[in-house]
């Protein structure tokens, strides 16, 4: 059962999708859903004895491409409407053990090349509006499945988060003439003491109103609204940055770090439309210590305004110092 | 970069990549048929 139901005090669709309650939940490693199928083995959802990447549709989705039609009817005051968009699953490896940070930067390239080519697709049916491109990393996230995989959402409409973006940057365009997020990113390289990362195409930094201790954004140095604007050479830079970021995320606490990674890219509904924006990628970790977590409490989730207990430049020069080059193995071999 | 899409019993689409030559490399999808990468498991 599920369908979209508009909250009107806060302008926002909210799914409900009743059949998620019963997803597959941290199984024994013997019987992930999400590694190849061995021959002889237990059948996963992956019919194959192996892969390199490998996306799908969600088999627990909360928006659907033929969608059924509300349970409930819906009010002025309370519209309802099909939850009609598309869920994929991205698996990153055959390798139940490995994450995004631990593989290669030639592993990284690929999937860069995946979510490209996953955005056009998804991005072209007339029924999405907006191709939401994410991870979430760790049990302190949430996660139900521990192979290593992202998910994709396509909506039915821009989501508020990202329409909130739209409006300033757009608003900001008015008034200064120039990109926001070009600005940001000038005044960042300007400061320099945020920045995380950086090679010719692409730079990591925690922003300068950071709400997580290790929030690292990577932005396009080139004015750019999606992965489908990038270049080879640009896509290969993007797979750098991300191997640097996330390998440092991983000596912060000799750990593997937790994170939600989340791709901002402009609408899929009429991309002319969109220049005033600026294709980014945002990292919201919740550690603040090796074992403590930044919980979204009162202030954050009843008021909408972030505590952060850190400073963003304290952050940034101790991600900085973990940072190390990235080699690229032709032969596809660790780096 | 190579696509081969199937069709799961219970209707889903799965897509494996695969990457090979550069030469080789193929524009996202969207001008492709998906039906002529379908196949039945």
């Amino acid at each position: 059962m599920s369908e979209l139901r508009w909250n009107p005090l806060l302008g926002e669709w909210v799914a409900t999708a009743t059949h998620r309650q019963n997803r597959t939940f941290l199984p024994p490693e013997n019987f992930c859903p999400l590694c190849p199928t061995r021959p002889g083995g237990f059948p996963t959802e992956v019919p194959e004895p192996t892969y390199d990447i490998v996306a799908f549709e969600n088999l627990f989705p909360s928006l659907l491409p033929i969608p059924e039609p509300p349970a409930v009817e819906g009010t002025p005051l309370y519209p309802v409407r099909p939850s009609q968009g598309e869920c994929e699953v991205l698996i990153y490896s055959p390798q139940h053990d490995t994450t995004l940070a631990q593989e290669p930067v030639e592993k990284i390239d690929k999937l860069v090349r995946v979510w490209t080519d996953r955005f056009a697709e998804l991005g072209a049916r007339d029924y999405v509006k907006y191709v939401f491109i994410f991870e979430n990393k760790g049990e302190a996230i949430g996660v139900t499945l521990h192979h290593p995989h992202g998910q994709i959402y396509a909506y039915p409409f821009v989501p508020p988060r990202i329409r909130r973006e739209l409006e300033e940057s757009r608003a900001h365009r008015e008034r200064n003439g120039s990109c926001l997020f070009c600005d940001i990113l000038a005044e960042e390289v300007r400061d320099g003491r945020r920045v995380v990362a950086e090679n010719d195409a692409f730079i990591a930094f925690i922003p300068f109103f950071a709400r997580w201790p290790y929030e690292t954004h990577i932005y396009s140095r080139r004015h750019a609204q999606a992965l489908t604007d990038f270049t080879r050479d640009e896509q290969r830079a993007l797979a750098e940055v991300l191997k640097m970021t996330l390998a440092a995320f991983d000596k912060v606490f000799n750990l593997s770090f937790p994170y939600m990674m989340v791709l901002h890219q402009r609408p899929t509904d009429a991309p002319e439309a969109y220049d005033y924006y600026h294709f980014h990628i945002e990292f919201y970790p919740p550690l603040r210590t090796a074992t403590k977590l930044k919980y979204l409490a009162g202030s954050e989730t009843g008021a909408g305004m972030f505590i952060n207990d850190t400073l963003p430049e304290v952050k940034a020069a101790e991600l900085r110092a973990l940072v190390e080059p990235v080699v690229w193995t032709p032969l596809g071999g660790s780096v | 970069m190579h696509r081969r899409r199937i069709r799961m019993q219970d209707g889903r689409y799965m897509i494996f990549y695969t990457f090979g030559d550069e030469a080789e490399a193929v524009p996202a999808s969207t001008k492709e048929k998906e039906a002529e990468k379908e196949r039945d498991v």
